[in-house]
């Protein structure tokens, strides 16, 4: 097998990257494919709607079953460490369907991350790499999906680009967004040391939380233009936007979950089987 | 010490190749080893990683991946043409190992290709590359 690791991060925080890594990940679940959920986000969001048990999130951290405990005896002390052994599976998004496996995050992700990357490490951008190979997630599974957090801290950025094949980028269409993104896109080859050239074809954007059939809809096509020409022509934005109404939190309810399935497959899957197409599945 | 077996350098290259994208994924050439012993390991072969051999009346040297019946593997990431040959060299004349050098490059050019086959050649030895950007494995000097 020779599976693909996929990031997300964004400019802004609140645009969607959870959401939108845990709807590819049921989707391509349902495709038949293997997938690993790895949270990067020490507000462990990811972590929470899969694991969904309080208790059962606290069992697991003081077991250390999290990505912290794994990256300190993978990349600090070198050891060898079966990735079955940290891997948490859930159905999602209800008990009826396929399960998503995750690595869950804990707060003390932010402490590794920051000791490593200030620490006298060489290559430290690699430390995820590093990591994710040394854990054969690329002969395990077909996907490996990485939810991180806001580009606020540059390093999980710089982590997630140096680790993933191909990174999502959502944002939402407002003017805040487009110009956040913009100046994250703009400062990203110098702080990953990547060219532009290599680095944007690897990048792809997506406008998350469109309400359709409004001048939100216009603006987007002007900012697609504004990120080709200001940005890089490589850039890859995709066509297929994400609607407002793709909620997470609805698919969760009970009442209302055949109705949301229905909405999220219908709403969704443009943007999947493009997401497919582009990143090679 | 046991004699080498043959075809290992084979099945060694096979490994590689099944997991090239974890492995072209590592800078850390530690977390290689770990998990090529892994590798190795389910394919059969016994390996184990940092052994230290000792002797008497020869210096001690450290193998990064040895096997008891008397194969070994240097690993080298992102080396210098010349990197882990006199390694390679010490374990087979003064261990009597089968050893083969491993390097990780990120990608080989004209020039080191054949400064790395001559080596091998005159030195008879197996020089295993991997080039990360073609994702590709293949070794130079003798196989088997």
């Amino acid at each position: 097998m020779s599976g693909k690791v996929i990031g997300f991060f964004s400019a802004p925080g609140g645009v969607g990257k959870t959401t939108i890594a845990m709807l590819l990940g049921w989707k391509l679940r349902e495709r038949g494919l293997s997938v690993l959920m790895v949270d990067m986000d020490p507000s462990v969001s990811l972590s929470w709607l899969l694991v969904r048990r309080e208790s059962d999130l606290i069992d697991y951290e003081k077991k250390g079953r999290t990505l912290s405990r794994i990256i300190k005896k993978v990349v600090e002390e070198k050891e060898e460490v079966d990735l079955r052994d940290y891997v948490i599976s859930r159905p999602f998004p209800s008990g009826r369907d396929l399960e998503l496996d995750v690595v869950i995050s804990d707060m003390d992700l932010v402490r590794i991350v920051d000791s490593y990357w200030f620490g006298s490490h060489a290559r430290r951008e690699y430390m995820l790499s590093n990591l994710l190979g040394g854990l054969g997630v690329r002969s395990a599974y077909d996907c490996t999906l990485l939810d991180t957090i806001p580009f606020y801290d540059r390093k999980y950025a710089v982590l997630a680009v140096y680790a993933a094949d191909r990174c999502v980028v959502p944002l939402r269409p407002s003017i805040i967004d487009a110009y956040r993104t913009g100046m994250m896109l703009r400062e990203l080859p110098e702080i990953t040391g990547i060219r532009g050239e290599e680095l944007f074809p690897r990048m792809g954007l997506v406008f998350n939380m469109v309400r359709r059939g409004t001048k939100q809809e216009r603006f987007i096509e002007r900012y697609v233009e504004l990120f080709r020409e200001k940005i890089s022509a490589r850039l890859y934005i995709f066509s297929s936007t994400i609607p407002y109404r793709i909620s997470f939190s609805r698919l969760g309810t009970e009442e209302e979950q055949s109705r949301d399935r229905e909405d999220v497959n219908r709403e969704f899957s443009p943007f999947f089987e493009e997401f497919c197409e582009w990143a090679g599945f | 010490m046991g004699s080498p077996q043959r075809g290992w350098v084979e099945e060694l290259v096979s490994i590689l190749r099944e997991s090239v994208e974890d492995l072209c994924s590592i800078r850390d050439e530690r977390i290689f080893q770990n998990l090529l012993e892994v590798k190795l390991r389910r394919a059969g072969l016994n390996f184990e990683k940092r052994v230290v051999l000792r002797s008497r009346d020869r210096p001690d040297l450290e193998v990064d991946l040895y096997h008891p019946g008397g194969m070994a593997v240097e690993v080298k990431l992102d080396p210098r043409f010349y990197q882990g040959i006199g390694q390679v060299l010490s374990a087979r004349e003064l261990y009597g190992l089968d050893a083969v050098l491993l390097q990780v490059w990120e990608e080989v050019d004209e020039r080191t290709l054949r400064a790395l086959s001559r080596l091998a050649e005159r030195l008879s030895l197996s020089i295993v590359l991997v080039e990360r950007r073609r994702r590709a494995v293949r070794v130079v000097g003798r196989v088997g």
